[in-house]
């Protein structure tokens, strides 16, 4: 083997080479002059270069750390994706409202067009934009289709509040929706309720434990 | 990963260095265990940024804006790489910043001149022989010089370094291989004396 050896000489110095290139350059070494004289530099140019003393120390560890201690900030900076979370959990409750108030302007607006359809101002102008079928299938019929697991009864108490005339399907919907939405809310608030106690908790744990090194 | 579900463990700084738990304990604010953190590896992160810069003074300052930086990136850490290696990699971007901001301003003869403490022990060689070593690093271009301070003084790998400074490991090589070049020419007296 008369190839030298060279560009791996550095790796070998450096305790990087293993396996076959780590066989290839050791016997290689024993066989090559020019190399092995090589190799002698690079170890004595790291010889040499610890001749660049560590830092003298000027400040005393203890006052180091103190001093470190003192410049801490209170709070620690949380990851990227916690910090995205925390941003979404906290607009939440402005979701929620958004969403009671698109709501509540669509039974608004809904309620206005019923009354002038009903009224029968407009119902021409109406008829020709939306024409409705003199009759349109019922809401219930498609219930009665898919509502194969609502039991009979339930059926039966949803047919009554929405066909007797006290309640229509969209006061129904308007009010599951404000129902869902004061559930969401009130399980936030809890939750919120439940973070603020744990934060209080593991700070009270933190502050009784982190009692300064130094005075 | 690091669950501490009981008020005693958090509390207790164990005697003994326990690395791991010190940076699950810091993780979740606690400061004795990150003094403990910043005792253990104060040196070390000095000397690294001592060497890159070549002055103690500018060293320490960044030392500690190096662990008041640590501290706050903390909750981010993983433990996939040593916690030396990561306060390395934020001690060796603060030297480069610093670095960068200063090339101008900071003059490498008066650096060794204000850093460089002579006890009486030390021989005439091994002074000059110090200056000497210290002006040929200082003098390398800074990437080059912070991987040659994470081998050649901190005795980082290859593979340690790349995730250290952010490369690839044929950057490494290329790069120390550059240093080396220079230094054996500037330092080729001293090498040619051993």
């Amino acid at each position: 083997m008369n190839e030298h050896v060279t560009e791996k000489l550095m790796a070998y110095h450096d305790g990087e080479l293993g396996g076959h290139a780590l066989i290839e350059v050791e016997s290689h070494l024993t066989r090559c002059g020019s190399c092995q004289a090589e190799l002698q530099e690079i170890q004595a140019m790291s010889t040499v270069l610890q001749a660049y003393p560590p830092a003298p120390q000027l400040t005393p560890s203890e006052r180091f750390i103190a001093q470190v201690n003192m410049r801490l900030p209170r709070e620690q900076l949380q990851p990227v994706w916690k910090r995205t979370l925390e941003a979404v959990w906290r607009l939440v409750p402005f979701g929620l409202l958004g969403l009671w108030i698109f709501v509540q302007a669509v039974m608004f607006v809904s309620g206005i067009l019923m009354v002038v359809i009903q009224s029968g101002i407009g119902r021409e102008m109406m008829g020709r934009m939306i024409p409705v079928p003199v009759s349109a299938p019922g809401i219930l019929d498609g219930l009665q289709i898919t509502g194969a697991s609502l039991s009979d009864m339930g059926l039966n108490i949803l047919r009554i509040v929405c066909n007797r005339g006290f309640l229509g399907w969209g006061a129904v919907i308007y009010i599951l929706l404000t129902v869902m939405i004061a559930l969401m809310y009130w399980g936030w608030l809890a939750s919120w309720q439940i973070r603020k106690r744990d934060q209080f908790a593991e700070k009270n744990r933190i502050n009784d434990v982190s009692t300064p090194l130094l005075g | 990963m690091y669950k501490i579900d009981n008020p005693v463990e958090i509390s207790a700084v164990p005697k003994v260095y326990d690395e791991q738990t010190l940076v699950a304990q810091a993780q979740h604010g606690n400061r004795a265990a990150f003094s403990e953190l910043v005792r253990y590896h104060r040196e070390g992160v000095i000397n690294v940024v001592y060497r890159m810069c070549g002055d103690v003074h500018l060293a320490e300052d960044a030392a500690q804006e190096a662990f008041i930086r640590a501290w706050q990136h903390l909750p981010s850490y993983q433990h996939r790489s040593p916690f030396r290696n990561w306060l390395y990699r934020i001690a060796t971007n603060l030297a480069l910043d610093m670095l960068r901001r200063e090339r101008d301003m900071v003059d490498v003869d008066e650096v060794q001149l204000r850093t460089h403490t002579k006890g009486p022990e030390d021989s005439m060689d091994q002074s000059e022989r110090a200056v000497m070593v210290r002006t040929a690093v200082l003098a390398l271009p800074s990437a080059s010089r912070a991987v040659l301070v994470l081998r050649e003084y901190e005795g980082l790998s290859y593979k340690e370094i790349a995730n250290t400074l952010g490369i690839p490991i044929g950057t490494v090589m290329s790069r120390l291989n550059y240093a080396r070049g220079c230094l054996a020419k500037s330092l080729a007296s001293l090498v040619d004396v051993k």
